[in-house]
């Protein structure tokens, strides 16, 4: 199964401060990973998807609409995933949350029963798609085994592979993304697992230009497993500044404070 | 007889290769036709629909490239703006564009504050109003009850909120028949947007001028930083899908004059080859180098004359049919103006004699007694 | 155009003649192909002359010098005393006083039996009306009369070279120049056209030049040239 709809979110969506580069560390991969953390980070932002899924034999399956609302800081990263359509999923939530060295936490609940949440794992398809909430993190950045690998390209677009290993052996053991320099932007990304096997590849397929600044987002994403099925991932709405409230993570934050 | 008889005979009398020519032109004409006319035709139905809500000016995000322009929380704005000379009304507005059931291509759903004058200048075939501002209800355009087959009674699906249809209505402006309407209320709720809008919608009073457009526009700018008032005209043309099919259509233009006189300029190239020798005929008989030059310029105009009306025609009914295809309905508005085709029939004709003036030279250059000599 | 005669060079009777050619070359190829060379001819008013020769020997290329459609590489040629050389419009001047016949008829295929012969006054400030009636008229004369709107391609040859007789009368030309007119016709049929030629030539005393092979036509000339490398060698009287 081809999983993950939010690195596309996070990686692609929150890239607003791509410019912040200084011209000299451009080429140097240190210089780019701040740069593609800085992009990821938000006060406040929603996107709406439409996820399709194409198996193997290229039979596609109905789209499931979701909303995604985030926040991103270096300390912390949130995010509230609400069901829009079809009937299935519609007001289901999933909200998760982590804090700069701590864990992922993740929790669903249903329109009838925000009282029993249930744990859920980071690493599983949310509301069965290949939307992996594990992605949604952009863990990775912040491992501490970053190599650059040279330039490539991705659907016409220059960019510089980068390997990325964590310190310990995870459940993920290596991430390859291809990162456009001038927006900071994952145009492609591979997560591979403790087995070596390639897990998912992400690709931003189309960008457009965001409202508020000069960068990109992507439109687009494609991710892809390595039997042939992949999920279309189409941003079709949002907002690039949401506001969020106070009761927008309340459950998160309810459940959080009674778990810890 | 005259030179133009003449011309339409030899043109006549190589049917395959003057049929093909024309077909080339044409083809390149039609193309011309119809993305100009979509692209104009795109910009022409958001600006009606801009002017048929009685809009006199559109207070947006600066920056904003795109057709819907980034949400902004609306109110403390609207207060200020409805302070300004003139200022009759602000009405706050969001678009967006939003497939309805899983089949149909996105369609455009409207957010209109509640009880604004936007809604004024619709008229109400069938059913009711919505009767408050958060009533979970619908109104269709004419176009978008035909596309969504719904009627009155029915219930549409919007981002997972169900809302019942309770009216069709009828606007002048084509967007607005292919789109559904809600309240600014229901909007918000759906799009999850609390309290933004888009745009805000200024109508200014019947003594406002020019001059007090003027104004607001210029304390929006000096007092609202990173917002901008402008005309709807102004936001029309910012828009990046209408930029893009403009810059395609007069690439479309360029490219299709340059084919389309490439192959007039070939076709007139053979067509003097093979007639060397009667164009040697002519020059014994007394006919002057400019008759002769004339005559091929004639006959290359001709050519793309017809396929220039040939083009127009196709390049309409192709439009028309782009026009009523699903994921177009509702959305352009192709407008055919008598200055429009006679623009493009002058573009043909000047690509015709472009083509051909290369290859009249030449004709008429040719020394008769050589040109006689030639087999 | 005003034809000014300025080194008009009366013939011995004292009347100047149509054509007078002057030590007229034509060379090509920078001078390696001589295809005339030096000739020296006077030409009457009204006078039917033949050109004989073998086949390179520079006929058609005089008639194309004669013709102005071939600029001379020297000599100069006078045409009722005025030089070649001193006229601006040639074409002008080829359409108000000379009319041509070729051996391969040149008719323009797209253009009916009428139109064809009306081509030379196309540019003439005649009605339309005048043109018609008058190309009708000459194709009458040629016995054409049921074949105005004809094309080329649904005539035979020997109809074809009448409509192409008419078409070098039209201008009411001083002077006619054929080339091997009847070089494309049977017997019966070459002996038609010649007749009509030669007969309708001396009712409007056409002065007429015509290149030929056929000793029975060179016959009726007034005077027979022989050409030969390039030369003319004049024969004397015809007939
Ligand atoms: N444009 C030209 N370039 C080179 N040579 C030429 C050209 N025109 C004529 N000639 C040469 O000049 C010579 C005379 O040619 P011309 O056609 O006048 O002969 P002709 O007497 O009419 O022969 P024929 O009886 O075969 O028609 C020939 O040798 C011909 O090859
Ligand atoms: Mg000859």
């Amino acid at each position: 199964m081809n999983r993950q709809v939010a690195p596309l979110l996070v990686i692609a969506l929150l890239a607003g401060c791509g410019q912040s580069w200084a011209t000299d560390s451009r080429e140097t991969p240190p210089g780019l990973l701040e740069a593609v953390q800085q992009a990821r980070y938000s006060d406040g932002f929603e996107v709406r998807l439409a996820i399709t899924t194409v198996d193997a034999q290229k039979v596609r399956s109905p789209p499931i609409k979701i909303a995604v609302i985030g926040q991103a800081s270096a300390e912390r990263q949130r995010f509230l995933v609400r069901g829009i359509s079809p009937e299935a999923v519609r007001n289901h939530y999933l909200v998760t949350a982590k804090n700069a060295a701590g864990p992922i936490n993740a929790f669903e609940y249903g329109p009838d029963d925000e009282g029993h949440p249930i744990s859920v794992d980071p690493f599983a398809g949310l509301f069965k798609t290949d939307f992996v909430i594990w992605d949604l993190f952009g863990t990775w950045w912040d491992w501490p085994r970053q190599t650059a690998e040279g330039l490539g390209e991705v659907n016409g677009r220059r960019c510089l592979w980068v390997r990325s290993r964590p310190a310990a052996l995870l459940q993920i053991k290596e991430v390859v993304s291809c990162v456009d320099k001038e927006f900071a932007l994952a145009l492609s990304t591979k997560v591979y697992d403790s087995q070596n096997r390639l897990r998912r590849t992400i690709r931003v397929e189309k960008l457009i230009r965001k409202n508020s600044n000069a960068g990109l987002m992507a439109k687009k994403i494609t991710i892809a497993d390595e039997r042939g099925a992949y999920s279309e991932i189409d941003v079709y709405g949002g907002d690039e500044q949401y506001q969020v409230e106070s009761e927008t993570f309340g459950v998160l934050e309810r459940l959080l404070g009674k778990s810890n | 007889m005259n030179l133009l008889s003449l011309a339409l005979g030899n043109l006549r009398h190589r049917p395959a290769r003057s049929s093909l020519t024309v077909s080339a032109i044409a083809l390149g004409i039609a193309a011309v036709v119809a993305l100009t006319t979509i692209a104009w035709g795109f910009e022409a139905s958001w600006q009606k629909a801009n002017d048929a809500r009685g809009t006199d000016l559109i207070v947006t995000r600066t920056g904003s490239q795109n057709a819907m322009p980034s949400p902004f929380v609306g109110a403390a704005l609207l207060d200020q703006l409805a302070h300004y000379p003139h200022v009759q009304e602000v009405a706050g507005l969001l678009s967006e564009m939003l497939s309805i059931g899983e089949q149909s291509p996105p369609i455009f759903v409207f957010g209109w504050a509640y009880g604004s004058y936007l809604w004024d200048h619709l008229k109400l075939l069938q059913g009711r109003w919505p009767a408050d501002r958060n009533e979970p209800v619908a109104v269709l355009g004419v176009l978008a009850a035909e596309m969504l087959h719904k009627s009155i009674g029915d219930r549409i699906e919007l981002e997972g909120q169900t809302l019942q249809v309770i009216g069709i209505f009828q606007s002048s402006a084509l967007v607005e028949n292919g789109a559904v309407l809600i309240t600014l209320d229901r909007a918000q709720s759906i799009t999850d947007k609390p309290n933004k809008v888009n745009v805000l919608n200024i109508k200014m009073d019947k003594t406002a001028t020019e001059a007090d457009a003027s104004f607001v526009k210029e304390q929006v700018s000096k007092t609202l930083p990173g917002f901008a008032a402008i005309t709807s005209g102004e936001l029309v043309s910012r828009n990046t899908v209408v930029k893009i099919a403009k810059a395609m259509s007069h690439v479309t233009i360029l490219i299709a004059t340059l084919v389309g006189a490439l192959v007039v300029f070939n076709t007139m190239l053979m067509s003097i080859n093979e007639r060397t020798r009667e164009i040697g005929v002519l020059q014994a008989l007394g006919w002057p180098r400019s008759r002769i030059m004339y005559m091929i310029i004639c006959e290359s105009a001709m050519l793309a004359l017809l396929g220039g009306l040939i083009g127009i025609a196709v390049g309409i009914l192709l439009a028309i049919g782009l026009e009523h295809t699903e994921l177009m309905r509702g959305k352009i508005d192709a407008i055919f103006s008598i200055p429009f085709c006679l623009a493009v029939l002058g573009l043909s004709v000047f690509l015709g004699v472009g083509g051909g003036i290369y290859p009249a030279r030449m004709a008429a250059r040719l020394s008769p007694a050589q040109a006689l000599r030639h087999e | 155009m005003k034809l000014v005669p300025q080194s008009a060079q009366p013939s011995p009777d004292g009347a100047t003649p149509i054509l007078d050619i002057r030590n007229v070359s034509l060379h090509f190829d920078e001078g390696r192909a001589k295809a005339v060379n030096g000739v020296d001819l006077r030409i009457a008013e009204g006078e039917f002359v033949a050109i004989d020769g073998p086949s390179g020997s520079g006929k058609s290329s005089l008639l194309n010098l004669i013709g102005a459609l071939d600029v001379p590489t020297c000599g100069e040629i006078y045409f009722r005393g005025q030089p070649y050389s001193g006229i601006a419009d040639m074409a002008l001047f080829r359409s108000r006083h000379i009319g041509f016949v070729f051996q391969t008829f040149n008719l323009i295929p797209t253009l009916s039996a009428l139109e064809n012969v009306m081509i030379p006054v196309l540019g003439h400030s005649w009605s339309a009306a005048r043109q018609r009636s008058k190309a009708a008229s000459l194709l009458s004369g040629m016995g054409l009369a049921d074949r105005l709107h004809c094309f080329p391609a649904t005539l035979s040859g020997g109809e074809r070279q009448r409509v192409a007789i008419a078409r070098s009368m039209i201008n009411d030309p001083g002077l006619i120049l054929a080339d091997e007119p009847t070089g494309s016709l049977d017997s019966v049929n070459a002996q038609q056209v010649l007749e009509l030629l030669i007969g309708s030539r001396e009712e409007r005393q056409i002065t007429l030049v015509m290149v030929t092979h056929d000793r029975s036509i060179s016959a009726r000339a007034d005077r027979v040239i022989h050409m030969h490398d390039g030369r003319n060698e004049s024969l004397g009287e015809g007939g």
